[in-house]
């Protein structure tokens, strides 16, 4: 049956998924809420959190916003080794390649882009489900951007190194599921060059190194899965 | 369509946060609890308190917000209570540390505030004073600012909350005075 006849069939299917996923979620929410586990003994007994960066899944499901806040990372492993203290991994890639043909000349453009950082964490629990995370961070990423059309080749490349405290807010849905945002104050040293290859002029290369600090707000919402 | 969609989405996430806060009300807080046992005029006395900027995140999960993400000026707030006075700071930057030091944004503010309900152990409002150093490429202020600021606790040790204030100070040449808007939602933890 068409229940919203301004919708087409794909449409209200995409529709009808997302009201689902979030009555379940919902549905979590409300059972929590009736009291079936108040407390959450089991919370610290998993000492391994793998965690995913969920926010544009849920900014999907929420709301047709098209903001894209980004954080580099995609992927996050924690590690606990006491109830207040554990250490993190995270890790993020992407990796492109775009071929363009334009009047007659090929045009190639590829990038390669990779995030790694590596943290401590002090965890400090405000309620049974809240806990409040201070850490310190390390981290290190890579990007290249070329180009390459008829004889002309451009390639920028960047490096960038740093670190700093970060804070982390982290919620458990149950024992095992938990969402997790942060803010980060990181400096970041980044030594960047730009070589342009022109068959007329020959090879040019150009480096800088800029220093950077900076106070990123949260931008990422991830959830976690505890084992 | 869209007033139809806008509507089941408005009541849907209108429930996720009714239940999410009935939850935080219900959870069983021995933190509170041992707290309250002692001899403090107010729940927060004594207490450190960190606030994160959560507007542009909270944004992305909004039914149809169009709005774009916003240059956001404070990300972090931390608040140390005595008995009833807080020392607080807040902080933001974006700076560019090469030849010469050139900020895409910074702001510091060091002050003081208190906290008072207005309605049961729900809606607090908060009120101080606080000195600042504000700027970017452009301009920049030093002033004094009193600022206002509004709090729903979400759980005793858990609030939302929002500020606005009063600046008034030297903006790059002039003695100017300015009414800060409330743009910004802030995330505040209490331990």
């Amino acid at each position: 049956m068409n229940y919203f006849p301004m919708l087409n069939q794909n449409s209200q299917g995409i529709f009808f998924m997302r009201i689902g996923i979030v009555l379940v979620v919902f549905w979590s929410f409300y059972t929590k809420g009736n009291g079936q586990s108040e407390t959450s003994p089991n919370q610290n007994k998993f000492k391994h959190e793998i965690a995913l960066n969920a926010t544009n899944l849920l900014s999907n499901l929420f709301s047709l916003s098209n903001d894209n806040l980004s954080t580099p990372y995609t992927f996050v492993y924690r590690h606990r080794f006491t109830e207040k203290f554990g250490i993190h991994f995270g890790l993020g890639a992407d990796l492109t390649r775009e071929e363009d043909v334009l009047g007659g000349s090929n045009l190639v453009a590829k990038t390669v882009l990779y995030d790694a950082r590596f943290g401590i964490d002090k965890i400090i629990p405000i309620t049974n489900k809240l806990n409040f995370i201070v850490g310190l961070d390390a981290i290190a990423g890579n990007v290249k951007n070329s180009s390459s059309s008829t004889g002309f080749d451009l390639t920028t490349s960047s490096f960038k190194l740093g670190g700093g405290p970060a804070i982390r807010i982290q919620y458990h849905l149950n024992d095992r599921v938990v969402f997790m945002t942060e803010g980060l104050f990181y400096f970041i040293r980044t030594k960047g060059q730009r070589e342009e290859i022109d068959p007329n002029t020959g090879i040019a290369l150009f480096t800088n190194t800029s220093h950077r600090f900076t106070i990123a707000e949260p931008k990422a919402l991830f959830i976690g899965f505890k084992f | 369509m869209m007033k139809m969609k806008f509507k089941v989405s408005f009541w849907i996430v209108a429930m996720l946060l009714f239940c999410a806060q009935r939850n935080f009300a219900q959870a069983v807080d021995t933190l509170t609890q041992k707290q309250q046992s002692q001899d403090l005029p107010y729940p927060w006395s004594k207490k450190k308190e960190v606030a994160l900027n959560v507007t542009n995140l909270a944004k992305l999960f909004v039914p149809l917000n169009f709005s774009n993400v916003t240059n956001q000026d404070v990300i972090l707030k931390t608040k140390w209570y005595f008995k009833k006075v807080a020392l607080r700071i807040d902080f933001g930057a974006d700076l560019d540390l090469n030849d010469e030091l050139s900020p895409d944004g910074f702001y510091l503010a060091i002050g003081y505030e208190r906290r008072r309900a207005i309605y049961k152990d729900k809606w607090f409002y908060t009120t101080g004073w606080s000195g600042v150093i504000t700027g970017n490429e452009n301009d920049g202020v030093i002033g004094v600012l009193k600022h206002f600021g509004m709090e729903y606790n979400l759980h005793p040790s858990v609030t939302l909350g929002t500020d606005t204030g009063l600046l008034f100070g030297v903006f790059t040449d002039d003695f100017n005075l300015k009414l800060v808007s409330p743009t910004s939602l802030f995330l505040q933890m209490r331990f």
